[in-house]
C-alpha cells in the first residue's frame, strides 16, 4: 500500500469518528432534555390522550401523523415522578415509534429498522375444544395474516409494533387481539361458535370468502359452514359439487362426478382425506362424493401455485380434513332424507384428552328411483342404486400442543340394472328366455395413525402411517336360454372388469421458523402402490342334448404392478417487505416401477405483492408430475378406466403451469379475483385411434399414444362475502388442447371437456334466523365429441376387390377430432332451510330440488345411423347424432336435529 | 380521481376476456373432393373422383348413394391432371367408366358407372415416386373457374419382394385339409408393409392356371357379380394360430374363426420381424375344395407404400371402433393436399399353387 492510499484511509476514519460524534452528541442531547421528571395517572387512556397529558404536565408538544400512532390501545398506569424520557421508552415499547426532540417539540417518527417478531399458538373452538383448520389470523390494519394448518397452529411474523390481531373462522365469532409485539409472543385463542341469537350481529361482521386475503395464487378455502350454504343436492351438502362452482374446476358431464380442472383430467386431482389419497372419491353416479359434509373440518383446494409439499398429480389438490371431535361434551346429529339418512356424533372418551367423532351414511336411491314418475325417470335417471359409507376418527391430546389421531373411512357401492325377457312360440314348441345384467360396485377402505405437535417453540412437526385401498368391479352378464323340440341349449357371456389399488405411505414433516421473516418447510414420504386389473370375458355354451360343451376366456387387460416412490420436498416463506410474500421450493421424486425408474425435480414459486392497498398481484409457477395414468374410452368417461402406472412406453405425467392473480378488494363487501394461467402437460396418454381395452391385446401399453396437452384461460371471481346475502359469481373462458402424434393427424384438437364458457352463479340469501334459501344456475359449453363430418363411398373398392371389406366401402372423416360441441349445459338448483331451536336441539327442515327446470343435459353424444328400407334396394340412411342424457329434476326433503 | 381508478381497474379487468374472445373456433369443413387411386406397378391406374357428402344435410334423410357422388361432368372438360416422374410426365388423361351393377339387384336398371381417368402411357415402375397435380383451368376467352381446388399428392411404389410357398397336408385328417406356408424375406432397411391375400379359384368349368385374370376376378369380387368361377373370400385362419390349432379343432374358439381382417387379405408391418423371414400359414378345409376340378390357391403379396398401409389401417380401425362408445374414435387416413382420399403405391408378387381333386373316402 502507498502513501496517498494509507492518507486517504486515514481521511476516512477520521470522517468516520466525526460522524458517530456528532450523533451521540445528538442523542446525548435528546436524553439530557427528556430527563425532566413529572407525574401522571393514566386509566384507559388511549395513546393521543396520553400524549396530551404529558404535553400539559411537560410543556412539550408532540408532532406526529395520525396513521402512525396505534388508537386501540389504551394504558392504565400510575408515574411518580418518572423522567418523560422513562414515560416515552414504557408508551412506546413494541409500537414501532421512535422520537426527537425539535426545541420543545417531540416528534414521533417511525422506527426505520425494525426487528420482526413472531406471534404463534393455536386456534381452537371454545365448546368443543377442536383445532380449527385454515382459521385466518390478520392484522386489522394491514391485513398482513397467515391461516391454521390441520392441528390448528399457527405462526404470523410482523414486524415490531402495535397490532390488532384478528382470529375468525368461518361459523365462529371473531376475536380481536390488542398486541404490543416487541419479543416473540405465544398465544393461544378459542373462538366461541356463533349461536342464533347472535345472529343479526353476526351476520354484518363475518368474511365467508373463499380466497383470501393472503392465500396463495390457486388456493381455495371451503369451510363446511360453506358447503351448507350452497344448494343442496338431495338433501345432502356436497362438497365435490360445491367446488365445482369455483372459476377453474370444472364438472365433466352428467352422472359423471370427476372433475376437470384447469384443462386437467380426472386422475390429475389428488383427493386427501386426512393426508391419504383417496382413488375414487364419488358415489351415485357422481351426485354425491364420499366426504360426508357432517366431519369435514376444512378443505382447501390448490389449483395452481401449488406448494411444495403436495405432489404425485398435475392439476390439483383437494386437501379434506375430518374434525377431530368435541373434547367437552356429547354432540350429534341426524339426518333423515329420501335418497340416504346420516347420523354423526362427537364427544370426549376422557373430558379434554380423548375425543372421536364418527359419522354414517346409508343411502336407499333404489326405493326412491322406483318411485320417480316415468316422465322424470324413464331414460333420465338410473333407479337401481345405493351407497354406504362410515368415518370415525379418535383424537388424544398428548399435550396442549400435541395430538395423536386415528382415523379411518370405509364406503361401498353397488348399483345393478336386470333386464329379462322371455319368448314362447306354441307353434313350433320352442321356448326362449334371456337376461342381462349389468352391475358395478366398487369401495374405498383408508386410515390412518398420526403424531402432530411443536417440536420446539420454532419447529411444528408431524408424523403419519396411512393405507388406503380401493377395489372397482363392474359384470355383465348375458345370458340365454333356448329350448326346442330336438335340443336345449344355454349360452352366457360373462364381461368383467375390476381394478384394484392398494397403498401404503409413511410420511414426516416439519415447519420451521428460522428467522421472523423466513419460514421453512420440508417433508419426506415413502409410498408403495400396488395397482392391479384383470378384465376378461367368458363365452360359455352348452347344448344339452347333443352333450357339446365350449368356453373360452378372453383377456381384455391384466396387469399387477408395484410401485414403490420416495419423495420430498424443501420450500421457504419469505417476508420480505411488508407488501411482498415469495414462496420458493422444490418437491423431488423418485419412482420406481420394475425396470422404469424416474427422478422427478419439480421446482415451485409462489409470490404476491400488495403494489396499491387492496390491490395484490400474485404469480406463480409450478412443475408437476404424478406416476400413475388414469386410461379409458374418452367417449364416455366410466368407474372402470384403468388406472395404470407409468412405465418405459407410458412415462411420468408432467406439467408446467404458469399463473398471474390480481385481487381487487377495495369494495367492503366484495372481492374480486381476476387469475390467468398456461399450462403445459407432457407424457398423457390416449388409446390409439380405433383402439380400446375390449380389443386386441390386453397389454394396454400397446395400444396407447403419449402425447401433450396445452390449456390456457382466465377466470373471474366475484364473491360477496358480507351481508345477509352472500355468494359469488364465477366466470371462467378457457381453451384446452391435447396433441398426440398419431392421432388427428397429429393436429392439436380440443379435451373432451373444453368448455370455452363457464359460468355460475352461487347465492345464499338469510331472510331471518329461521328461514334461508339457496341458488346455484350453472352454465357451461357442451362437452367436445367426435362426430363424422362428411363421408364418402370408396370407390376403390370397386375396382379393386382386394380391399373389399363387409362395412369398408363407406369412408367416414372427422374434420378435427372433437370437433363437434353437444348443446350447452345448464341447470338450476335451488335449496330452502328452515331452522328452529327447540328444546335445546336445532332442528332443521331442507327441500332441496336439483335440476329445477327439468334440463335434459347431454351425457354423451354419438353418431349414429338407422337404414330406413322403402322396396326392394332402394331406402334412405337416417344419419343422426344420438345424444343420450341422464338425470333429470330430482326433488327430496330432509329433516335434521342436531343435539 | 377514484372513478378513474375504478374505471382502469375495469379495463384491466375485461380487456384479457376480450383477447380471448378474439380467438376463432375450430372450423367444420363438411365438403371436400375426393381423389382416389391405386398405383400399381404394371398396370395403368384409375383415377378417381369424387366429392364427400354432408354427414347432416338440412333435410333429414340421405339417399343411400351408389353412383358416384360427384358432378364430374361440371368439370370434366377444364380438369388438368399430370403426373411426373423424375424426367417422366404424363398429361393425356382420358375419362372413361366403368359399368356397376348395384349388388342388391343385378339387373341393369339400378346399375350405374364409376368415371374415372387414365392414361395408357402412365405405367408406373417400382422404385419410383409419382407426383400428381389435378387443377381447373378456365375455360376459353373466360377468366373465372368453377372453384376447384387444386389437388396434389405422391406415391411411391416399393420394390418387388418375391414370395414363397410350401403345401402339405395336415396329418391325421381325414378331411383334406392342407396347410399353405407363404413366406418372404423382410428387407431390412426401413419400415416396409405389405398386404396378403390367399385366394382359393375353383369352378364348376374346367380352367387352367395360365387363363386366370387376378386382375378381371378381383374386380368381379368388388362388385359381387355372381359368376361361374370365382375367388372364394379369404377364410383361412393365419400363422400361429393355425398351429397352436392344429390338432385341436375347437369350432367355438374365437381365435380359430376371427378373419384378421375384413379385407380380403392381412395387412402387416415389419415391426416384428425386421429384417426377417416372414412366415404365414393357411389352413384350406375340405369345404373350399372342388370335387369335379382342381383348385388352385394364388397367393399375392402386396408390397405397399407407408400411405397405402396406413389409408387401409385406418379403415379397419374406423369399422371396428365407430358405433363401440368404448373405442376411440378413429379418422380416416389421407394423403390428399386440399381433399381427401389416397394416392398410393404398391407391387404385387403372385404364386400359382393347383391342388388335387379332392376324393372322398
Amino acid at each position: 500500500m502507498n502513501k496517498p492510499q494509507i492518507k486517504i484511509i486515514k481521511i476516512h476514519i477520521i470522517f468516520f469518528l466525526l460522524l458517530i460524534c456528532i450523533l451521540f452528541t445528538k442523542n446525548a442531547y435528546a436524553g439530557d432534555t427528556l430527563r425532566d421528571t413529572i407525574s401522571i395517572k393514566l386509566k384507559d387512556n388511549t395513546l393521543l390522550e396520553v400524549f396530551d397529558i404529558i404535553s400539559k404536565e411537560s410543556g412539550y408538544s408532540f408532532a406526529f401523523s395520525r396513521k402512525l400512532i396505534p388508537e386501540e390501545i389504551k394504558f392504565t398506569k400510575e408515574f411518580d415522578n418518572k423522567s418523560i424520557q422513562d414515560i416515552l421508552f414504557y408508551l412506546l415499547r413494541g409500537t414501532g415509534i421512535n422520537y426527537k426532540i425539535v426545541e420543545e417539540q417531540i416528534i414521533l417518527i417511525k422506527k426505520k429498522n425494525l426487528k420482526r417478531y413472531t406471534i404463534s399458538g393455536f386456534v381452537r373452538d371454545n365448546n368443543t375444544g377442536e383445532a380449527l383448520f385454515q382459521a385466518n389470523i390478520f392484522d386489522k390494519e394491514s391485513f398482513k395474516g397467515t391461516v391454521s394448518n390441520q392441528f390448528g397452529h399457527y405462526s404470523l411474523s410482523l414486524p415490531e409494533g402495535a397490532y390488532t390481531l384478528v382470529y375468525s373462522y368461518i361459523g365462529r365469532n371473531p376475536i380481536k387481539k390488542q398486541i404490543l409485539l416487541d419479543r416473540n409472543i405465544e398465544l393461544s385463542i378459542n373462538l366461541e361458535p356463533n349461536i342464533e341469537l347472535e345472529e343479526v350481529i353476526i351476520l354484518g361482521t363475518e368474511r365467508k370468502e373463499i380466497i383470501k386475503r393472503k392465500d396463495p395464487l390457486g388456493k381455495i378455502n371451503v369451510a363446511q359452514e360453506k358447503i351448507e350454504t350452497l344448494p343442496i343436492i338431495m338433501g345432502e351438502p356436497d362438497l365435490v359439487k360445491s367446488i365445482q362452482l369455483i372459476p377453474g374446476i370444472q364438472g365433466g358431464s352428467e352422472a359423471n362426478g370427476a372433475i376437470y380442472v384447469r384443462g386437467g383430467g380426472p386422475l390429475q386431482n389428488l383427493f386427501l382425506l386426512d393426508n391419504v389419497p383417496i382413488y375414487n372419491c364419488f358415489h351415485l353416479l357422481g351426485l354425491f362424493s364420499v366426504f360426508n359434509s357432517d366431519i369435514i373440518g376444512n378443505t382447501q383446494v390448490i389449483k395452481g401455485g401449488f406448494p411444495a409439499q403436495y405432489g404425485g398429480r398435475l392439476s390439483s389438490v383437494v386437501d379434506v380434513k375430518t374434525k377431530d371431535g368435541n373434547m367437552k361434551e356429547l354432540k350429534g346429529k341426524i339426518s333423515v332424507g329420501l335418497i340416504s339418512s346420516k347420523i354423526f356424533l362427537e364427544g370426549p372418551i376422557i373430558k379434554n384428552k380423548i375425543s372421536f367423532a364418527i359419522a354414517g351414511r346409508l343411502g336407499y336411491y333404489y326405493i326412491y328411483g322406483q318411485l320417480l314418475p316415468n316422465e322424470i325417470g324413464n331414460d333420465n335417471n338410473i333407479r337401481n342404486y345405493n351407497f354406504k359409507d362410515f368415518n370415525a376418527k379418535v383424537t388424544h391430546r398428548l399435550s396442549e400442543n400435541q395430538n395423536l389421531y386415528f382415523s379411518v373411512y370405509t364406503g361401498n357401492d353397488t348399483g345393478e340394472e336386470i333386464d329379462r325377457s322371455r319368448y314362447e312360440d306354441p307353434v313350433d314348441m320352442s321356448f326362449q328366455f334371456d337376461e342381462l345384467i349389468d352391475g358395478q360396485n366398487w369401495n374405498n377402505l383408508i386410515s390412518s395413525l398420526g403424531w402432530g405437535g411443536k417440536i420446539s417453540k420454532k419447529t411444528f412437526g408431524n408424523i403419519q402411517l396411512s393405507t388406503s385401498q380401493y377395489n372397482y368391479s363392474g359384470y355383465v352378464t348375458d345370458s340365454s336360454y333356448y329350448r326346442t323340440t330336438s335340443d336345449t341349449s344355454h349360452s352366457s357371456t360373462n364381461t368383467v372388469l375390476n381394478n384394484e389399488v392398494l397403498n401404503y405411505t409413511g410420511l414426516a414433516s416439519i415447519q420451521y421458523q428460522i428467522l421472523p421473516q423466513a419460514k421453512l418447510s420440508a417433508g419426506y414420504s415413502y409410498t408403495i402402490l400396488n395397482l392391479a386389473s384383470k378384465n376378461k370375458q367368458t363365452n360359455h355354451n352348452e347344448y344339452y342334448t347333443s352333450g357339446s360343451n365350449a368356453r373360452f376366456d378372453t383377456v381384455f387387460s391384466s396387469y399387477d404392478y408395484k410401485t414403490i416412490e420416495n419423495s420430498g420436498y424443501l420450500e421457504l416463506q419469505f417476508d420480505l417487505w411488508n407488501s411482498v410474500n415469495i414462496s420458493p421450493g422444490v418437491h423431488l421424486s423418485y419412482f420406481q416401477n420394475d425396470n422404469y425408474n424416474n427422478l422427478l425435480i419439480q421446482p415451485r414459486i409462489t409470490s404476491s405483492w400488495e403494489f396499491i392497498d387492496d390491490i395484490i398481484l400474485k404469480a406463480s409457477y409450478s412443475k408437476m408430475g404424478q406416476h400413475i395414468h388414469l386410461l379409458g374410452a374418452t367417449r364416455i368417461k366410466q368407474a372402470s378406466d384403468l388406472l395404470v402406472a407409468a412405465l418405459e412406453k407410458a412415462p411420468s405425467e408432467e406439467s408446467d403451469q404458469y399463473s398471474l392473480g390480481f385481487s381487487y378488494l377495495r369494495f367492503k363487501q366484495l372481492g374480486i379475483h381476476i387469475d390467468a394461467y398456461y399450462k403445459k402437460m407432457d407424457n398423457l396418454i390416449n388409446f390409439s385411434e380405433g383402439a380400446s381395452y375390449f380389443r386386441d391385446t390386453p397389454n394396454w401399453e400397446d395400444k396407447i399414444e403419449v402425447g401433450t396437452g396445452e390449456a390456457k384461460g382466465i377466470e373471474l371471481l366475484a364473491e360477496k362475502t358480507i351481508g345477509q346475502f352472500t355468494g359469488w359469481l364465477g366466470y371462467t373462458y378457457s381453451n384446452t388442447t391435447r396433441k398426440y402424434e398419431n392421432i388427428n393427424f397429429g393436429k392439436p384438437f380440443p379435451y373432451v371437456y373444453d368448455h370455452r364458457h363457464y359460468f355460475n352463479i352461487t347465492g345464499n340469501y338469510r331472510f331471518n334466523e329461521k328461514f334461508n334459501l339457496s341458488v346455484n344456475w350453472l352454465f357451461h359449453s357442451g362437452n367436445r365429441s367426435t362426430i363424422p363430418s362428411t363421408f364418402y363411398y370408396n370407390s376403390l373398392n370397386r375396382t379393386d376387390g382386394r380391399m373389399y371389406g363387409p362395412y369398408g366401402y363407406k369412408m367416414v372423416f372427422y374434420n378435427e377430432k372433437n370437433a363437434y360441441q353437444s348443446p350447452a349445459y345448464h341447470r338450476l338448483d335451488i335449496s330452502v332451510n328452515y331452522n328452529r331451536i327447540k328444546n335445546k336441539t336445532d332442528r332443521k327442515w331442507t327441500l332441496s330440488i336439483y335440476n329445477v327446470y327439468n334440463r335434459k343435459n347431454v351425457y354423451i353424444s354419438n353418431y349414429n345411423e338407422n337404414w330406413a328400407h322403402i322396396v326392394g334396394g332402394l331406402g334412405y340412411i337416417n344419419r343422426y347424432i344420438d345424444e343420450k342424457k341422464l338425470i333429470g329434476i330430482i326433488p327430496s326433503i330432509s329433516y335434521t336435529i342436531s343435539f | 380521481m377514484k372513478k378513474i381508478l375504478l374505471d382502469k381497474v375495469s379495463l384491466i379487468i375485461l380487456l384479457p376476456f376480450f383477447l380471448f374472445s378474439c380467438e376463432n373456433d375450430y372450423n367444420l369443413n363438411t365438403k371436400q373432393t375426393i381423389l382416389e387411386c391405386h398405383v400399381y406397378e404394371g398396370q395403368v391406374p384409375k383415377i378417381i373422383l369424387g366429392q364427400t357428402l354432408e354427414a347432416f344435410p338440412q333435410y333429414a334423410f340421405n339417399i343411400e348413394y351408389y353412383e358416384q357422388p360427384f358432378y364430374i361432368n361440371e368439370y370434366n372438360s377444364n380438369i388438368e391432371i399430370s403426373v411426373t416422374s423424375e424426367n417422366e410426365v404424363y398429361n393425356s388423361f382420358e375419362m372413361k367408366f366403368q359399368e356397376i351393377p348395384n349388388y342388391f339387384n343385378s339387373t341393369d336398371i339400378y346399375s350405374t358407372k364409376i368415371l374415372y381417368f387414365s392414361d395408357e402411357n402412365f405405367v408406373p415402375e417400382e422404385g419410383k415416386e409419382y407426383e400428381i397435380e389435378i387443377k381447373e383451368i378456365p375455360e376459353y376467352d373466360q377468366k373465372y373457374t368453377y372453384g376447384f381446388i387444386k389437388l396434389k399428392s405422391k406415391a411411391y411404389i416399393p420394390e418387388r419382394i418375391p414370395i414363397n410357398h410350401e403345401i402339405s397336408e395336415i396329418n391325421g385328417s381325414n378331411y383334406g385339409e392342407y396347410l399353405v406356408e407363404v413366406s418372404f424375406d423382410d428387407p431390412s432397411d426401413e419400415r416396409n408393409f405389405y398386404f396378403l391375400t390367399v385366394s382359393l379359384i375353383h369352378s364348376d368349368v374346367s380352367i387352367s392356371i395360365d387363363t386366370i385374370n387376378m386382375e378381371q376376378l378381383w374386380l368381379e369380387t368388388g362388385l359381387w357379380l355372381d359368376k361361374p368361377y370365382y375367388p372364394s373370400v379369404w377364410h383361412s385362419n393365419i400363422t400361429n394360430r393355425v398351429v397352436e390349432n392344429t390338432g385341436n379343432f375347437d369350432p367355438t374358439d374365437p381365435d380359430y374363426f376371427d378373419l384378421p381382417s375384413a379385407l380380403n387379405g392381412v395387412l402387416l408391418n415389419d415391426d416384428d420381424f425386421n429384417g426377417q423371414t416372414k412366415e404365414l400359414l393357411f389352413e384350406i378345409y375340405e369345404y373350399d375344395l372342388s370335387m369335379d376340378y382342381p383348385t388352385y390357391i394364388v397367393a399375392e403379396l402386396l408390397h405397399l407404400s407407408e400411405d397405402y398401409y396406413n389409408y387401409y389401417d385406418a379403415i379397419e380401425k374406423q369399422r371396428d371402433s365407430q358405433s363401440d362408445i368404448f373405442s376411440e374414435p378413429a379418422q380416416s387416413f389421407t394423403n390428399i393436399e386440399n381433399g381427401v382420399g389416397i394416392f398410393a403405391g404398391a407391387t404385387i408378387s403372385t404364386e400359382y399353387i393347383e391342388l388335387p381333386i379332392l376324393i372322398l373316402q
